[in-house]
């Protein structure tokens, strides 16, 4: 665990590399990467597949955000530097934003949404993955205690998983395990894709399976988190477990629309 | 829109650059969000009209390299109050349940001190 990277001062200033930060970096651009290599397989343009991945971006980002000011509206009202500089995001807002800017990109410029979808199913877990090494560097989304060998302690005073280290001992890296996670379902999809199981012509099923198959491992994953009753609990159920629940809906949903045969026209 | 998106992409860099702790990031990086925007869709435009991109090209990448820059000055886990207190939170259940089952010991009485120190120093959530 390693929460800030570089301190560095210049002209009497001093800044800080988190190595948060640079693990999201890292992985965009290697999402980014991953898309634009895979956009000809699905005849699509490297830069407008370029395009609506930096774009997805700033509309996630964005709409985490406005979302997260929109629910504390009056704590807002009465210190909005505080959410400046300790920035929160809510998950349905950055999705919210970042799928209204990827449509209107594809509606502006007719891109197949759907073929886009299936380019960052593999492309999203790619990031993903790395940018869950930078939740265990800096320390966060940590897992329930543990005796198990792979239980890691967490001594770094900046780290928010270290108060509960200090007293329960080593806690699951549930960080590294969801990490290998993505990379394996993003192999898992590349092999799907590569036997021909989906068919060509349903564009968007490999993007079905990658929901699937994340909520999955995410509802596994929830089970081992210390930090859902944070994250809000309705019912027992986290907010992470009810979104993983309606992804496997929507993505079983999607999967059955595809595999059924069209329908004949007559006249 | 080009042009606009290289201007702002240069501002976004030399804020991004000064040595104003906080606020020097936070307008770079909204400046470099927005030439990285209208620097592509400048790009996109221009080059369905057959025109030349450098203008645009130059301030999307300016926006991506300021943009890259802020997430890793700005973006840090260990700011997040909501994480912190979920620490504190189950930290101070784990010392519950082992009252509970009546242990007592120097370990004990250290975590104790470690863990009232530490919610002294956490921020305040929001």
């Amino acid at each position: 665990m390693h929460p800030e990277l570089i301190h560095f001062h210049y002209f009497g200033a001093e800044k800080v590399f988190y190595s948060y930060g640079l693990m999201i970096v890292l992985g965009m651009t290697a999402a980014l990467l991953v898309g634009v290599a895979r956009a000809r397989r699905y005849r699509l343009e490297r830069f407008d597949v370029f395009a609506i991945g930096v774009l997805c971006c700033c509309g996630g980002i964005a709409g985490g955000w406005l979302l997260y000011v929109a629910i504390h509206f009056h704590e807002f009202l009465a210190e909005p530097t505080a959410f400046v500089r300790t920035p929160g995001m809510v998950f349905y807002g950055g999705f919210l934003g970042a799928t209204a800017i990827g449509a209107w990109y594809a509606r502006r410029y007719r891109v197949s949404l759907a073929a886009v979808a299936d380019v960052g199913a593999v492309a999203l877990p790619v990031g993903h993955a790395l940018g869950r090494v930078g939740c265990f560097l800096g320390g966060c989304c940590y897992g329930r205690p543990t005796t198990s060998r792979f239980g890691v302690l967490f001594l770094d005073p900046r780290a928010p998983a270290t108060a509960l280290s200090r007293v329960a001992g080593r806690l699951h890296p549930v960080q590294l395990y969801e990490s290998a996670g993505l990379l394996t379902i993003a192999l898992a999809l590349l092999a799907v894709e590569r036997s021909g199981l989906l068919s060509r012509r349903a564009r968007g099923s490999l993007f079905a399976v990658y929901m699937l198959l994340y909520a999955l491992l995410r509802l596994a994953m929830e089970s081992l988190r210390a930090d859902s009753v944070e994250r809000g609990t309705y019912l027992g159920i986290s907010t992470s477990e009810a979104i993983a629940g309606v992804m496997i809906a929507v993505a079983l949903a999607l999967l059955l629309r595809r595999a059924a045969p069209p329908k004949e026209i007559s006249g | 829109m080009g042009i606009a998106s290289l201007v702002l992409g240069i501002i976004g860099l030399v804020a991004m650059l000064t040595p104003i702790p906080f606020f020097g990031a936070i307008t770079g990086i909204i400046l470099c969000l927005l030439a990285m925007i209208l620097g592509i869709v400048a790009r996109k435009n221009l080059a369905a009209a057959q025109q030349p991109t450098g203008a645009a090209t130059a301030g999307m990448i300016m926006g991506i390299i300021g943009s890259a820059m802020g997430a890793v000055v700005l973006v840090a886990c260990i700011s997040c109050a909501a994480c912190v207190g979920a620490g504190l939170n189950e930290a101070g259940k784990t010392v519950d349940n082992r009252f509970k089952e009546g242990t007592d010991s120097p370990a004990m009485k250290k975590a104790l001190d470690d863990l009232d120190q530490q919610m002294k120093q956490a921020p305040t959530a929001k």
